[in-house]
């Protein structure tokens, strides 16, 4: 594992922002963190940069400890985050030449390439640059040393759409030959890169899977009824989101089985006309999910 | 790694780094300008104001240069990045001892050459006042830097400092009842500035070292804290104490031990009092033996303690109400053996009203400092221009007045605190009364660092009244064959006496006309 976090909390006063935290990003994979705003996932991104300190438990990244993550490691790690602040009255050029030295594996090539794709102007200062702009230069700022880890804390947040899909297309450079940690709520962007996604709420974690198996065993449901429909009194826990309009039920089953959920839904709404079972987007997956958590109907 | 983050925080901060080096260069020149009278007025007032703006400068440039790279918060870039913290720490002492400490160096070398004093002397007293100004200033505002994201934060954090010390020394007075801080207008103020000199650095470096180690910010903060909370802690110990420690500093302490001082009624009352009368005031008559020739003593404080003949205390306090240097003993400066005086002992009125008649056993507790000469001088007393060792550069003119004759000096490093002068003819042996000027500086270590590397003397030096009522052996039609004489004196010995009168009427010795 590339990274890796034990049990960790962290509490800020008497918040618990964190609480047990256990994850697991393999090698290779683009990990997505969801959870809905508070869930905990900055806390745990900027706690695997050791910039908190978990209040207990102990994370890995790189197999170090993360309180005593060094300048090796650091030189492997590429952070992006919707809140970096970086020397204003420097300019992109200036910045992006004081940090080269830095990094043994800068790569002057792949840095030439990535100034193209996101069209970063090399002489205006940074403090000058838009949101996007600096966005796009964190990202400048953390691909060209070909990063083991690359972990990215919001970094579509506030993108026009443009920006979003060069800032996509520059990630997509170093697809993967990087471990990417990825905290976002712009599902749609992210979701063709995903391969693991992982659900925070209130700082602990849901579940944790490759994005396969979730859109295998999360479903859109829409149950054709002979009669009109209603909402079961006795819905089974997985079955989230249930609407009834006309003679049609809808749903979102989170342990989808084909081969048992015409069975179950006889048994539970008598005889049904029709049954069609659609694979659902990240980004309704989420909405689903934080809707139930929200409303706390999710069974954990 | 060192060389590339100074760079980069030059790239960032050099339009502050040449303003701050504009008031250092100005600030010389304000100096230099000004002469050694320090005059005009209003070039002084200017040059008091630039020198103030050097320090200012200085503190905002300092945090500036922490704070490119701040330590506290999250999201700074610098924090991801596989920047070595002892190289960032290195990085930025360097950058404030270059572009603060350099153009101060510089400037002071200017203006010590300009004004002519030989190069050693000039780069001894430039480089003290820069390894002083880097370890009591640049190193607390680094550190108070180092626990702050922005300049508001660190000035905010200074006023809060400024405020809980000054809550402090303001408890410290309540509790003595009012009375000002056991050091105050004493040899001995210094000590309050190098304990929180020595405070200040020790907090310092602890919490420089946590935070570019751990960026332990609670840690370092209870440090900064705890240094504020014991910087009052001087104001409340008492003098004995603070006197014993200066007592072992002596430089030479078997001086003194000659001295002795014995009540002398044969003195009788004193024929005219030496100040106004009160009714509270008693004049007693003393005999100070065993003093060398060229000799000083000054009485630091003194505590009496009256005794009712049961043995019960009557009262007990200092002997004076005033705060000033050796303001209730006489000076002694020149001649040699013994000096019979009267010391004005002051008392609250109720208290002198209810004993002023009983007999009572006085006990006094005198902490005294045996000055001995360290350089005597003399300059022309009309447009005198010289070199003198202990003085520096100085120069003589009639003042604007037409009264005095003003004494304008100007030296590298500290300048003499405890000085005799008098104006003299040689030609006929005549000379003036001497005028002490001794506001005396004990402190082992005493660098000057504002606003300067060059320090100022000056005195003015009576030879009429602008009424004419006094009339003085060496007088205006003298003046062009007369010169100064300046004696400098430095602490030899700071020793204690403790004098018994068995049996004293108050009355006796009353101030009463």
């Amino acid at each position: 594992m590339i990274v890796h976090l034990d049990n960790i909390s962290k509490k800020y006063g008497r918040f618990d922002a964190l609480r047990g935290l256990s994850l697991r990003v393999p090698a290779g994979s683009v990990f997505a963190l969801f959870g809905a705003n508070g869930a905990g996932k900055t806390t745990t991104i900027k706690m695997l940069m050791n910039l908190i300190e978990p209040t207990a438990g102990d994370a890995t990244v790189l197999g170090v400890n993360t309180r005593a993550l060094s300048p090796k490691e650091l030189a492997q790690i590429g952070y992006v985050s919707e809140n970096q602040v970086m020397p204003g009255r420097m300019s992109v050029a200036a910045y992006i030449h004081y940090l080269r030295p830095y990094y043994p594996t800068w790569d002057r090539a792949l840095e030439s390439q990535l100034l193209g794709k996101l069209r970063l102007p090399p002489e205006r200062r940074i403090k000058d640059l838009s949101h996007g702009m600096r966005m796009k230069m964190a990202l400048a700022c953390a691909l060209p040393f070909r990063p083991r880890v690359l972990v990215l804390d919001e970094p579509l947040s506030g993108l026009d759409p443009l920006v979003r899909d060069e800032f996509m297309e520059a990630l997509t450079l170093q697809a993967g030959e990087t471990t990417v940690l990825i905290s976002s709520h712009e599902l749609a962007e992210i979701e063709a890169i995903t391969t693991h996604v992982a659900f925070l709420d209130r700082g602990t974690l849901l579940f944790q899977e490759t994005k396969a198996d979730l859109k295998a065993r999360v479903r859109e449901v829409q149950v054709t009824l002979d009669g009109a429909a209603h909402i079961p009194a006795m819905a089974p826990p997985q079955w989230l989101g249930i609407s009834a309009a006309g003679n049609i039920l809808s749903f979102v089953d989170i342990q989808y089985s084909e081969c048992d959920l015409a069975a179950r839904i006889a048994a539970l709404l008598g005889s049904v006309r029709h049954i069609e079972a659609k694979p659902v987007a990240l980004r309704s997956v989420y909405t689903t999910l934080a809707r139930a958590v929200r409303d706390e109907e999710v069974p954990k | 790694m060192i060389w590339r983050i100074f760079r980069k925080d030059w790239s960032q901060l050099w339009p502050l780094v040449a303003i701050l080096t504009a008031i250092q260069f100005a600030n010389a020149a304000f100096w230099f300008a000004l002469g050694p009278f320090e005059e005009p007025r209003g070039l002084l007032l200017a040059a008091q104001i630039v020198a103030y703006l050097v320090l200012l400068g200085a503190a905002v440039l300092i945090t500036a240069t922490v704070q490119q790279d701040a330590l506290i918060g999250v999201s700074q870039d610098w924090l991801i990045r596989p920047v070595r913290r002892g190289a960032l720490l290195c990085a930025k002492l360097l950058f404030v001892l270059i572009t603060v400490h350099g153009p101060m160096l510089v400037a002071d070398l200017a203006h010590g050459t300009a004004q002519g004093f030989p190069a050693r002397d000039t780069i001894a007293a430039a480089l003290t006042r820069c390894a002083f100004i880097a370890a009591i200033f640049d190193l607390p505002v680094f550190a108070i830097a180092a626990l702050t994201r922005t300049l508001v934060q660190a000035a905010a954090t200074m006023l809060a400092i400024w405020f809980v010390v000054a809550i402090g020394i303001a408890a410290g007075i309540l509790v003595r009842s009012g009375a000002p801080p056991p050091f105050a207008a004493s040899g001995m103020q210094w000590m309050t500035p190098a304990f929180w000199s020595a405070l200040a650095l020790c907090a310092a470096a602890m919490i420089i070292r946590l935070q570019y180690r751990h960026r332990a910010a609670s840690r370092a903060r209870v440090i900064l804290w705890g240094a504020v909370l014991l910087a009052p802690l001087l104001s409340f110990s008492t003098w004995a104490a603070a006197f014993s420690v200066q007592r072992l500093l002596s430089a030479d302490p078997a001086s003194a031990q000659p001295i002795v001082i014995s009540f002398d009624p044969g003195l009788g009352r004193a024929p005219i009092a030496p100040a106004p009368a009160s009714a509270g005031a008693v004049l007693l008559p003393l005999r100070v033996a065993g003093v060398a020739a060229d000799a000083m003593v000054m009485s630091d404080r003194a505590f009496i303690r009256l005794v009712g003949r049961d043995g019960t205390t009557l009262y007990s306090g200092r002997t004076t109400v005033n705060i000033g240097y050796g303001d209730d003993f006489p000076v002694r400066t020149g001649g040699a053996g013994e000096l019979r005086l009267h010391q004005r002992i002051t008392f609250p009125d109720r208290v002198y009203k209810v004993l002023r008649a009983q007999t009572v056993r006085a006990e006094i507790d005198y902490s005294l400092t045996l000055f001995r000469v360290a350089a005597v001088n003399t300059i022309p007393a009309l447009n005198g221009d010289g070199r003198i060792p202990a003085f520096g550069w100085c120069r003589t003119a009639v003042d604007a007045d037409g009264d005095d004759i003003a004494l304008g000096c100007t030296k590298t490093g500290t300048p003499p605190t405890c000085v005799s002068i008098a104006l003299e003819n040689p030609r006929n042996g005549r000379r003036n009364p001497q005028t002490p000027y001794c506001e005396p500086d004990y402190a082992p270590l005493s660098p000057h660092i504002h606003p300067d590397a060059l320090s100022h003397f000056g005195a003015d030096i009576k030879w009429r009244t602008l009424q004419q009522l006094a009339k003085y052996a060496v007088d205006g039609s003298q003046l062009a064959d007369a010169r100064v004489s300046l004696r400098s004196y430095e602490p030899a010995a700071h020793f204690t006496r403790h004098l018994v009168i068995p049996a004293i009427r108050l009355a006796d010795w009353a101030a009463e006309p």
